[in-house]
């Protein structure tokens, strides 16, 4: 009963921090603007909105913020906000000791599915592949290409093969 | 849809991943644990389509890895469970190095904090992806991988290519203009580093290679989260990092080792090697008909598997000698060694698969607490994992490690092909314990005559 407890604080405090992170970024927006999909894009338009002049103009033609047919500003616009940069690693750092809380827990017998099925989860990368596939143009756009297949045929088959090996421990 | 309930969408597939690892504490919702964490892929998968116009390329690259990943994972057989999880582990590092140097090319004015992530992802990204594939060469017994090939003074050269790796990194980020040349140096460096690394380990000391190069698989997804600026890459990165390295470190320590012995390949300075021929004199082998005698009105029956279990195939048969001990009234269990196999937890997937309940798999310090009161203990293809020495002799190189002390047990009845060594290198004492017994042969074929000499028996 208290492991669950640990466990749901912990989960709850990191509920709550990326929760804030997101009402503080989306403070910024404009409500017409289309969507950007990041943080960071959305730091950017925040920037640009309190400070109309930043000290430099970069090309930030990112995939993230490209992703979402950016306006012209946005791409006039300055840098992300350290504070952003410290909610991500916060968010690192929590999700680590939510893993750490939770993976203790996997008794041996389970260990090869836990870790074929966390090696799954890491083809999330596939999300960053998604968005760099389309974007770019040439070379870029092969790159991007290889990473879906590769992220994709890591996250589909790691899944199933998990699956697999869980549905022999679940017979009985 | 807004913006913010695509970051709210994503962060609920951060959730799931969380809940998903959750339910794998236990045998009865990991099925659904594994579900939930594909669910949550699935989710990410959509906002992350949602959020940019469709793409032919982007469908045509879903479908492909779709496809290998599907034919992968229903053709394998359970006995390479070990060689797919290392493949796909080098997939996903491959990923993240080619998403971060893409992201790279469309926008080489990135900032600091930006690159450095981007190193990051190159350097990780490139140690799992060349690591993973040298440990699938060994674990799938490549020619090429069969034996380490010799680098002069390795760990200077390691050292060495590790401190280039650092400064070019510095390089990076100093430049500032996020030079596509120096990541491919970088990415080059670490993809030397990488196959360096693996190359040297082999043998019982695979285990803590493929759970560290999970670790190493999840943190790349987490500095790519770092470089696209995405929370569920960090979420999900970090818990898969954690998840390795907590594997990493039960493995060594179920090895007594640390992990910078395993890494660079420092087997502990053993003392003096007992001489084999001395340590072995009183070996007395025995036959499958005798060993049915010795199982007639056994009460409790232990089996202790290894790697050599694996190799020969041997569950199913082996499983079914249980069921006909146990129709016959005998208690069964099988003792499990952490670092037994070539991966965390290989033996009990092998015997899940031949249909052995979960509960009758006891870990080693459980079934140590009783193995005094066992009639008969089975060693299958396992040799350092319960060779005494580690306890006995306080010079040996495997000093320390736990074992399972199958010695306890009235009768052990070791099946094995020879009496040679196993990756530790050293002669194993219980061989020629009085109370043991050598049934030479290939473990499959030893336990199907065993069975038969019993059903006649009967």
């Amino acid at each position: 009963m208290q492991r669950v407890l640990k466990w749901s604080c912990a989960t709850a405090v990191l509920l709550a921090f990326t929760a804030a992170g997101l009402a503080w970024a989306e403070d910024g927006v404009k409500p017409a603007q289309p969507e950007p999909t990041t943080v960071k894009s959305l730091q950017k338009q925040l920037l640009e909105e309190n400070a109309p002049a930043p000290p430099k103009t970069e090309s930030v033609e990112t995939a993230s913020a490209a992703t979402a047919s950016a306006t012209a500003e946005d791409i006039e616009a300055g840098g992300l906000s350290p504070s952003v940069i410290a909610l991500l690693l916060f968010i690192f750092v929590l999700a680590i000791f939510i893993g750490f809380e939770i993976i203790t827990k996997v008794p041996p017998t389970l260990h090869t599915p836990l870790m074929s099925g966390s090696n799954a989860i890491s083809g999330i990368t596939i999300v960053g592949a998604l968005l760099v596939a389309g974007d770019g143009q040439g070379v870029s756009a092969f790159i991007g290409f290889l990473a879906v297949v590769l992220a994709t045929i890591n996250a589909v088959g790691g899944f199933l093969v998990t699956h697999r090996m869980l549905a022999m421990f679940q017979k009985r | 849809m807004d913006s913010v309930y695509l970051q709210v969408a994503y962060f609920v597939a951060a959730l799931l991943f969380i809940f998903g690892l959750k339910k794998m504490t236990h045998p009865r919702t990991a099925v659904k644990g594994n579900a939930l964490s594909a669910i949550a892929m699935a989710l990410a998968l959509v906002i992350a389509l949602v959020a940019r116009d469709g793409y032919v390329f982007i469908t045509v690259g879903l479908m492909v890895g779709a496809a290998i990943g599907v034919w992968l994972a229903t053709t394998i057989k359970m006995t390479a469970m070990p060689q797919l999880v290392a493949l796909f582990n080098g997939l996903g590092g491959a990923a993240s190095i080619l998403v971060a140097g893409a992201v790279l090319m469309l926008d080489p004015h990135q900032q600091a904090h930006e690159l450095i992530a981007t190193a990051a992802t190159g350097v990780i990204g490139a140690v799992t992806f060349w690591g993973s594939l040298v440990a699938f060469g060994k674990l799938q017994e490549l020619k090429a991988f069969k034996k380490p090939f010799h680098v002069p003074s390795q760990q200077m050269v390691n050292g060495l290519l590790a401190a280039f790796i650092l400064a070019m990194c510095a390089l990076f980020v100093v430049l500032n203009t996020g030079h596509g040349l120096v990541y491919v140096v970088i990415v080059l460096a670490a993809s030397v580093l990488g196959v360096l690394l693996v190359n040297s380990i082999g043998g019982a000391d695979m285990p803590v290679v493929i759970a560290l190069l999970n670790s190493y698989s999840g943190l790349a997804a987490a500095a790519t989260g770092f470089v696209i600026n995405n929370v569920v890459l960090v979420v999900s990165g970090a818990l898969v990092g954690a998840s390795g390295l907590i594997l990493t470190s039960l493995m060594c320590k179920a090895m007594n080792r640390s992990l910078t012995n395993v890494l660079f390949g420092v087997m502990g300075e053993g003392g003096e090697v007992a001489d084999a021929d001395e340590v072995y004199r009183n070996v007395r082998s025995t036959s499958a008909d005798d060993v049915a005698m010795i199982l007639d009105g056994a009460q409790r029956v232990v089996f202790v598997p290894g790697y050599g279990m694996a190799v020969a195939q041997a569950q199913h048969a082996v499983r079914n000698l249980a069921k006909v001990l146990e129709e016959h009234g005998a208690q069964i269990e099988y003792g499990i060694h952490p670092v037994a196999g070539r991966m965390p937890g290989h033996m009990n997937v092998l015997l899940a698969e031949a249909d052995v309940p979960y509960e009758q798999l006891k870990e080693m310090d459980e079934i140590n607490q009783t193995l005094d009161t066992v009639d008969v203990a089975f060693v299958i293809g396992a040799n350092d994992v319960v060779n005494p020495v580690a306890q006995t002799d306080p010079n040996s190189v495997i000093a320390g490690m736990p074992i399972i002390e199958v010695g306890k047990a009235r009768t052990v009845i070791v099946i094995k092909r020879s009496l040679s060594p196993g990756f530790a290198g050293i002669p194993n004492p219980l061989f020629a314990a009085d109370n043991t017994l050598m049934l030479f042969g290939d473990a499959q074929k030893a336990v199907l005559e065993i069975l038969n000499a019993v059903k006649e028996n009967l």
